[in-house]
Parts: structure tokens; C-alpha cells; sequence
């Protein structure tokens, strides 16, 4: 056997090692493919062959945008406010998520205070903690408070159980800014405040559109808390609204709940495609001495 | 401006970094920190910008105690060692910054910023970020920021340790004629002697978090109080050998493991006198040797390798254990293994007490 033949041999060797990964990759994602495929089908046509081809295509799926539907003798709220008071929630969870993660993971990684390792400790068993386990005691709580029924209840809410998972992970970042550039501030003229937020968080603005990505992810696809919490129509949220439209099995209207989804799953996708990059970048920073 | 520190003391947990503190630095002055990596030398500059605190003893500029005076109340321009340039602003931004933070109006920051930057000759890189220029223009962008505010104390932490060595040496002149062109009290810390002599006017050396001496550079290199300064200051470093000590009426013998150096009385006299048959260390710089002919008085060894320096030659001589270093011509012919014999210049051998490492030298 020449060298020649013995390199082609290792080269057929690994391509077909490579063929073989892929077609495993392939299988494994092919259910989660297919989902979106029927879903993206679902919305656009009457009826769909095979689970996913689309046949005789309309638009009448996407009638809930400009009017108003009925499912058998239930009369559905108009989608854009609803999809409002998903911005909101999802917009007042990300402005408290960054802003608080941003004062305390600056707090956890630059000053020395009694109780610090505690903290950052209990803050990881509290993420592990499962919140519908809360449930109930949120409930009495947010009632006692008189935040039942309201968007803000949800939001405090959902906050306070995000933010340790934030804080840690601004935390990561700025354990990465070297303690010299934040000295040059001070010798600069800059107060505490001021080399935070002139010196300090431009430099980490990666970490900032990560946690910002992730609340905003979180808030929108919010269920369980808004479900339980908010019961007015006019504070439903989008994902209760979903869960509604299948609440009748009698009168499933396949395709307007797949219509219904995707419109659900629009900004998700947009804000994937914006912020990838942001997304490689994070890394979690362990404790520093 | 006038800088006191009085007893300072630093503690990180059970660790003394700075251990009882006392320097003076004049107005106008130039002082060098000097010490190996560890020595407490970045704490203390660390303390006079006010980013660390001392756990005791007192801080003064002027007369007036600054122990609470937050940083940005200090007027210090500082340089760091990895220059810490803002990497998300422009080389003019950078330089702008701490003017801005003064509320100056815009004419005049845009003024004195060109100012600056033409005086570190950088006005070609104003528009640029810190990441597009290279180490050398970093350093100066961040000399000119830390000038920029015209502060009454400059404060410099190993500025040049970063640079490759031709422009290592051409910025010491430079940093050297502007601090006296601007009159600004300085300290510099480094942990290069060849940097601290060649630009300071005064050199305190640290150790272990101790404040061993503080003199003229000359004063430091002729007249070491201590072991300690004696083989960190000049460069080859000193040579040392352990000897007995012999008091024979006015003469001092030393005895090596296989030399004898008797001192006349008018060298002996110069030291503090010790009891017979302890040991003390001798002390003797490369350049007060030299190989020469069989004599009294002289050291006999083996030639263990010959270093070309350019100009001189450093000769390595075995010498039972030990190895001591002699500077010759360019013309020394000598070759390893070739037996020879050390001559000292017995008026600047240097004596040391072999427990405490302090000089038996008669002060002043």
C-alpha cells in the first residue's frame, strides 16, 4: 500500500465518520423542524397534507390581526391590546432586570461587605428553586399587597425570581474589567456613580444586551404567573390569550392557533437574529479572590 | 507640593504591606520607590492616590491630613502600569475626560487637550481608539491625561516596564525633562535601579513592606546602609563573601575558606569594630576588582566564564563556593578554567554585619 493510498483511506475514514455524525444530527433535530414547518404551514393554508405541505393557501388564519374572532359561542378580545400588555410586561421585566442586576453585580463583584459569599451563594439556590412551587404563597402575598390582578404583580414577580441569574451573570462581567481602568476613573475626577456608568458599563455593554435579551425571552414567554395571577381580559398577556384559543376542545381551529403562535414567536425570532452575537459572548465569571 | 506620610501602615488581613511609613517628599521633587515585586512599593503609591486606605498613620499634602479626601478631590494625575486607557473613547476623549469632569468649558478643553497632545507629539492619533495604537503612544496618551489637569502631584507606577528597551530609555529622559520642565512633584515606583538612578532625585528603597533607606542616588550606590540596598542598587550587583573577622590591634584580618585580607588601619578605621571570630560579609562591586599578578591581599580563583558586555568584560571568578564578578577591559585575554588572581580596592570594600545585613560603616 503507497502513502497515497493509506491517506485516502484516512480521508474516506473520516468523511464517512462525518456523514454519519450529520445524518445523526439530522434525525435528532428533525422533530423540532417539523414542528415549526407545521406551524409556519398551519398559518397559511386551509388544510395541510403530510403535516407540513401546505394546501390551498389564505390568509383567513391571520384574521385575528384586524377583526374579531369567534370560537363556536366564545368571542375573543381584540389581539393588540393584548400584545401591548405583553410588551409592557416584557419591557418592565427587562428595564428592572438590567437595572438592578447591573447596581448588584457591580456591588458583588467590586465591594467587600459582611455577608457577600452568602449572598452569592443563596442567590444560586434560589434560581434552582422552582417558582410554580411558589405558586400559592405569591398569590397571598401579591393579594395581601393588593398587586393581584395588575401587570405590575407579575413583573415584581418575575423580576425578583430572574435576578439572581442576571446578577450573576453581570457579575462575570464585571469581574473581567480590570481594577486599573476603573482607578484611572477615580484619579480622573469621576465619583463611584460616575465610573460606573461613563467608565465602567460601556465597557460591558455585550453583558448588558445578554441580560437584556434573556429578561426580555423570560418576560415574553411569561405563563404561568400571568395565567394565574391576572384573570381581567384586559390584562391578559399573549401567552394566556394562546392558552384560551385552545381552552374549547370542541371548536380547535387548527390553523388560527397556528397563525396565533407565530405571531406569538415573531419578536423572539427577531430578537434572536439581532442579538446572536451578544449571545456568544457570555460567559459566567467565577469568584474572585 | 509638599507630600508627608507619617507611620503609615497597610494590613491586608495578617499580611503587612506597608509597615510603619515615614518618607517626606519636597516640592517639585522626583522620588523613586524602588524594591523587589512585593515590597509594598505599588501599595504605598496606591495610598497617596487614595484608592487604598491606611489602617494607620497619616497622609499630608501641604500640611493638610488627606486621609479622607476621596481620590477625585486630590488632584493627582496618576499613570498605570497597563496605562488603563478607556478602550471605548477616542484618544482625545481619553484625554478630555478628566476636564470634562471639571465642568471646563468646550473652547477651552479642545485647547488644552491639542496643547497636550502636541507637547507628547500624539496630535496625529487624537481621533483614533486606544486599541489602534501601539504601546508606546499608549503611554503617552496616558502621560498626557494624567497631566492634562495640571495636578499637584503626578503619580507614576512602573510607566515603563511595558516598552521594549530602546524606547524605555529614550522615555526616561523624556519623563525626566518634563517633570522638571513642569515642576510637578513625582513618584515613580518601579522595581529597575537603572530606572531609578538614572531619573530621580531622590530614591526611597523598600523591602518586605519596610522602608529601608532613602537618599541621593549617588548616596544609595557609595554609601549602602544595609545588605539589602547594597545588592539591589547598581548593576552588575555587588559581590558578597562571608568571611572571619580578626581584630589584630588596628588591623582587621578577614579570613575566606582559602584567602586572608588584612584591612591598614586607615581603612579598618572606617568600621564599626566587631568581637574576634565572628562572621561578617564583605562586600565589593565588579568595577573595584580587577585580575592581576600574584600579591598579597589578593583573591585567588578560577575563571568560570568570561561575558562580553560591549564595552567592558564581566569575568566570573569560582572562588571556593562562592563566585564573585569582576569587570575588566576589552582586552582581558583570559579563558575559562584559567587560574587568577582578584585584586580589590580595598578603600571601597563594603563590610556587613552577617546577621542583621546592616553596614558596619561609620555613618557620615
Amino acid at each position: 500500500m503507497t502513502v497515497r493510498e493509506v491517506m485516502q483511506m484516512i480521508n474516506a475514514k473520516t468523511s464517512l465518520s462525518r456523514i454519519a455524525i450529520y445524518l445523526l444530527l439530522i434525525i435528532l433535530s428533525l422533530p423540532i423542524v417539523f414542528g415549526y414547518l407545521w406551524l409556519f404551514s398551519g398559518s397559511i393554508s386551509e388544510e395541510v397534507e403530510f403535516g407540513i405541505v401546505p394546501k390551498s393557501i389564505t390568509l383567513k388564519n391571520w384574521r385575528f390581526l384586524w377583526s374579531e374572532i369567534t370560537i363556536g359561542t366564545k368571542v375573543f378580545e381584540n389581539i393588540w391590546p393584548i400584545t401591548l400588555n405583553s410588551i409592557l410586561l416584557a419591557g418592565s421585566i427587562t428595564l428592572l432586570e438590567v437595572l438592578i442586576s447591573l447596581l448588584a453585580g457591580y456591588a458583588l463583584s467590586r465591594m467587600n461587605f459582611p455577608g457577600k459569599d452568602f449572598i452569592l451563594k443563596t442567590t444560586i439556590i434560589l434560581h434552582a428553586f422552582p417558582g410554580v412551587a411558589l405558586l400559592i404563597a405569591l398569590y397571598y402575598v401579591l393579594n395581601y399587597i393588593g398587586m393581584i390582578d395588575k401587570i405590575t404583580g407579575v413583573v415584581l414577580v418575575k423580576v425578583a425570581l430572574e435576578l439572581p441569574m442576571a446578577t450573576w451573570m453581570i457579575k462575570g462581567f464585571f469581574d473581567e474589567i480590570p481594577w486599573e481602568i476603573e482607578w484611572a476613573a477615580y484619579m480622573d475626577g469621576c465619583s463611584r456613580l460616575q465610573a460606573w456608568y461613563k467608565v465602567i458599563l460601556p465597557q460591558i455593554k455585550p453583558g448588558i444586551a445578554a441580560v437584556a435579551i434573556f429578561a426580555f425571552l423570560a418576560g415574553w414567554s411569561e405563563f404561568i404567573y400571568s395565567y394565574t395571577f391576572l384573570f381581567s381580559s384586559e390584562n391578559y398577556t399573549l401567552a394566556v390569550f394562546l392558552k384560551n384559543l385552545i381552552g374549547d376542545f370542541r371548536f380547535l381551529d387548527y390553523g388560527l392557533l397556528a397563525a396565533a403562535g407565530l405571531f406569538y414567536m415573531i419578536p423572539v425570532i427577531a430578537f434572536f437574529l439581532i442579538s446572536q452575537k451578544s449571545l456568544v459572548t457570555i460567559k459566567f465569571g467565577g469568584i474572585k479572590g | 507640593m509638599e507630600v508627608v506620610m507619617r507611620d503609615v501602615v497597610k494590613r491586608f488581613g495578617n499580611f503587612k504591606a506597608v509597615d510603619n511609613l515615614n518618607l517626606t517628599i519636597k516640592d517639585g521633587e522626583f522620588m523613586a520607590l524602588l524594591g523587589p515585586s512585593g515590597c509594598g512599593k505599588t501599595t504605598t503609591l496606591l495610598i497617596l492616590a487614595g484608592l487604598y486606605k491606611p489602617d494607620s498613620g497619616e497622609i499630608l499634602f501641604d500640611d493638610k491630613i488627606v486621609n479622607d479626601v476621596l481620590p477625585k478631590d486630590r488632584n493627582i494625575g496618576m499613570c498605570f502600569q497597563s496605562y488603563a486607557l478607556y478602550p471605548h473613547m477616542t484618544v482625545e476623549e481619553n484625554i478630555a475626560f478628566p476636564l470634562k469632569l471639571k465642568k471646563l468649558p468646550k473652547k477651552e478643553i479642545e485647547k488644552k487637550v491639542n496643547e497636550i497632545a502636541s507637547k507628547f507629539h500624539i496630535e496625529h492619533l487624537l481621533k483614533r481608539f486606544p486599541g489602534q495604537i501601539s504601546g508606546g503612544q499608549q503611554q503617552r496618551v496616558a502621560l498626557a491625561r494624567a497631566l492634562v489637569k495640571e495636578p499637584n502631584l503626578l503619580l507614576l507606577d512602573e510607566p515603563l516596564s511595558n516598552l521594549d528597551a530602546g524606547l524605555r530609555i529614550s522615555m526616561r529622559a523624556e519623563i525626566r525633562r518634563l517633570q522638571k520642565e513642569l515642576g510637578i512633584t513625582t513618584v515613580f515606583v518601579t522595581h529597575d535601579q537603572a530606572e531609578a538612578m538614572s531619573m530621580s532625585d531622590r530614591i526611597a528603597v523598600m523591602n518586605k513592606g519596610k522602608l529601608q533607606d532613602i537618599g541621593t542616588p549617588e548616596d544609595l550606590y557609595m554609601r549602602p546602609k544595609n545588605k539589602f540596598i547594597a545588592g539591589f542598587i547598581g548593576n552588575p550587583p555587588m559581590n558578597f563573601l562571608e568571611v572571619g573577622y580578626v581584630l589584630n590591634g588596628d588591623e582587621i584580618m578577614l579570613k575566606g575558606e582559602n584567602f586572608e585580607l588584612s584591612l591598614p588601619r586607615e581603612i579598618s578605621m572606617n568600621f564599626m569594630k566587631k568581637q574576634n571570630n565572628e562572621r561578617v560579609i564583605l562586600g565589593i562591586r565588579p568595577e573595584h576588582l580587577s585580575i592581576g599578578i600574584e600579591a598579597p591581599n589578593t583573591i585567588k580563583g578560577e575563571i568560570f566564564v568570561v561575558e562580553h558586555l560591549g564595552r567592558d568584560k564581566l569575568v566570573d571568578v569560582k572562588v571556593g563556593n562562592d563566585r564573585i564578578k569582576v569587570l575588566t577591559g576589552q582586552n582581558f585575554e583570559g579563558k575559562m578554567g584559567d587560574i587568577v588572581n582578584v585584586h580589590l580596592d580595598l578603600k571601597n570594600i563594603h563590610l556587613f554585619d552577617a546577621d542583621d545585613g546592616n553596614s558596619m560603616k561609620w555613618a557620615g
